[in-house]
């Protein structure tokens, strides 16, 4: 319809009926016929004028009308359901998804207050939202950033969280409100079922530490004891052996390196033992087997280390699993710093006060990077971590303040 | 001299024993494997020297040393144990033993105390004969 040569078509047949008309017209009465040729060609092209505009009228009509339609049935087959309010916050649309949510049919929905699907609790603090909203001018937000939003469905009354967006637009000098909202009573029920299940891997793991633990210490105690004893016997009976038998030659050669063996497999079980779980703090507490561990750990890798004990007799005191979750993070973080920090001097604080044991493990080393704490060698710390998290304890490592790293860790008594 | 021998070690007991009954003039009065029946038996006994372990099959070596020192002074102990960490030693330093032998490696210079101890005592009773 709207091609040039059509338009040009037009333009020239207009020309032409003017220079008809002209002609016509100037002659006057003298060629009547010719007169009444043109008015009735006049006629004729008004008349088709008039069908053509009618038909183009009827045309967008029925495209507007599809448009329309169009746009309801994207708004009605949306997942979310949309609620468009007025000023006075009555409803003035109402998607079938709203309907359903709510369980309110839309001819019941049109023209209520918005009101009534909103928990009363909530209706005042609402309605001061949405004024103070549309006092903003901002089109959209997200509604209820950290709190979860609630919404009531009807018949039979029951709450369900939302999440929701409102938005804001201006028609014919009044504003409406629309708010786009979804169901999240699934995704609550995962979250929470996701935080439960973290409790209990929590509680898994420490456990799990906790038997480990138990282990150990059963396997320490039968290796230092009961080989120790059956060794000790043994050492006797050589040194009465010895004392009877000729001190030189081949003989007392090799019964003098039966002694020497039999030191060594001494070392050796005790070593294994103390590795396993230092029986030092079963037997004497948290204070001397923690400095017993910070002289060993100075001797063994030659860094200058020192223990600070503040606390009176309260580290004897402690609960097993406190005394032991304290031991294992200075152990872990004296062997991080024998492996990854190369520095010379090693601090370690025990101090008990207010009800806590407060730990804190400081080299002067190259200091932790970020990035190691996220890497998976760093398993002893996530160990530590879970194990102090469990005891309702907080921990924290970081670069100290005069270079190197820093543990710091805190435990109720 | 009286000596009493606390360890739960039967093996280790045994030497133990034959090695100071051989010294002269020492006299194994009694043992005990747990710390309740070393604390009654010692109080009962009153022994003049106490070879003491630290782990025992029931309470440890110090829980005698804190039962027994307060009400008999007099009695000299000796400890002997696997347990050899300074910490330990320190503690029954504190509690006030005479000596802490580690026992594996260190319990051959039990005999050269104990014995020098008997001939003290036997020095001593002489003089009082």
């Amino acid at each position: 319809m709207r091609h040039p040569a059509v338009i040009g078509a037009g333009a020239a047949t207009l020309a032409a009926l003017l220079a008809a008309n002209l002609f016509a017209f100037t002659r006057g009465m003298e060629t009547p016929w010719l007169l009444g040729g043109v008015l009735l060609v006049d006629m004729a092209v008004i008349g088709a004028c008039i069908v053509v505009a009618a038909r183009e009228v009827r045309v967008a009509d029925q495209r507007t009308r599809a448009s329309q339609a169009r746009l309801a049935a994207i708004v009605d087959s949306a997942m979310d359901a949309i609620i468009t309010v007025d000023e006075a916050q009555k409803i003035v649309l109402f998607n079938r998804t709203a309907e359903k949510l709510f369980r309110c049919a839309r001819g019941d929905a049109l023209g209520a207050p918005l009101e009534r699907f909103i928990p009363s609790r909530f209706r005042a603090a609402h309605r001061g939202h949405i004024e103070q909203f549309g006092r903003t001018g901002v089109t959209s937000r997200r509604m209820g950033d950290v709190t979860t939003l609630w919404a009531l469905r009807a018949d039979p009354e029951e709450e369900f969280p939302i999440e929701a967006s409102i938005s804001q637009a201006a028609e014919g000098g009044k504003r409406y409100f629309t708010v786009i909202l979804r169901d999240i009573t699934l995704r609550k029920q995962a979250e929470n079922a996701l935080i439960a299940s973290q409790r209990e891997l929590r509680e898994l793991s420490a456990r799990v530490l906790e038997a480990r633990e138990e282990e150990k210490t059963r396997i320490a105690r039968e290796l230092h004891d009961e080989l120790g004893q059956l060794l000790t016997a043994l050492k006797m009976d050589l040194s009465w052996l010895r004392e009877r038998l000729p001190g030189d030659g081949e003989t007392g050669a090799r019964v003098e390196e039966m002694g020497r063996l039999l030191d060594q497999t001494v070392g050796s079980i005790r070593r294994i033992s103390a590795d396993l779980r230092p029986l030092m703090l079963d037997d004497l507490g948290l204070a001397d087997a923690a400095s017993w561990l910070v002289d060993d750990f100075g001797k063994r890798y030659g860094i200058a280390s020192r223990i600070e004990l503040r606390a009176d007799g309260a580290l004897d005191r402690l609960p097993k699993n406190v005394s032991t979750a304290a031991y294992r993070a200075i152990q872990e973080s004296l062997t991080n710093i024998a492996r990854h920090s190369g520095a010379k001097n090693a601090w370690v604080v025990l101090a008990a006060e207010n009800g806590s044991l407060e730990v804190q493990v400081e080299d002067d080393g190259r200091g932790i990077e970020p990035e190691d704490l996220a890497k998976a060698r760093s398993l002893g710390l996530k160990g530590m971590r879970e194990r102090i998290a469990y005891l309702g304890g907080s921990f924290e490592v970081a670069r100290a303040a005069r270079g190197g790293t820093r543990l710091r860790l805190k435990l109720p008594m | 001299m009286r000596v009493f021998l606390v360890e739960d070690s039967r093996p280790v007991r045994e030497r133990l024993a034959a090695m100071l009954q051989a010294l002269p003039g020492t006299e194994v009065v009694g043992h005990a494997s747990g710390a309740d029946g070393a604390i009654r038996h010692i109080l009962a006994a009153m022994p003049h020297v106490v070879l003491l372990d630290v782990a025992l099959a029931q309470g440890s070596g110090f829980d005698v040393l804190r039962a027994v020192r307060p009400s008999a002074p007099q009695i000299d102990f000796y400890l002997l144990s696997n347990y050899a960490g300074y910490p330990y030693r320190q503690l029954t330093e504190t509690l006030g033993a005479r000596g802490f032998f580690d026992k594996s490696k260190e319990f051959e210079r039990v005999r050269e105390v104990i014995a020098r101890r008997a001939a003290a005592q036997s020095a001593l009773m002489g003089e009082h004969a």
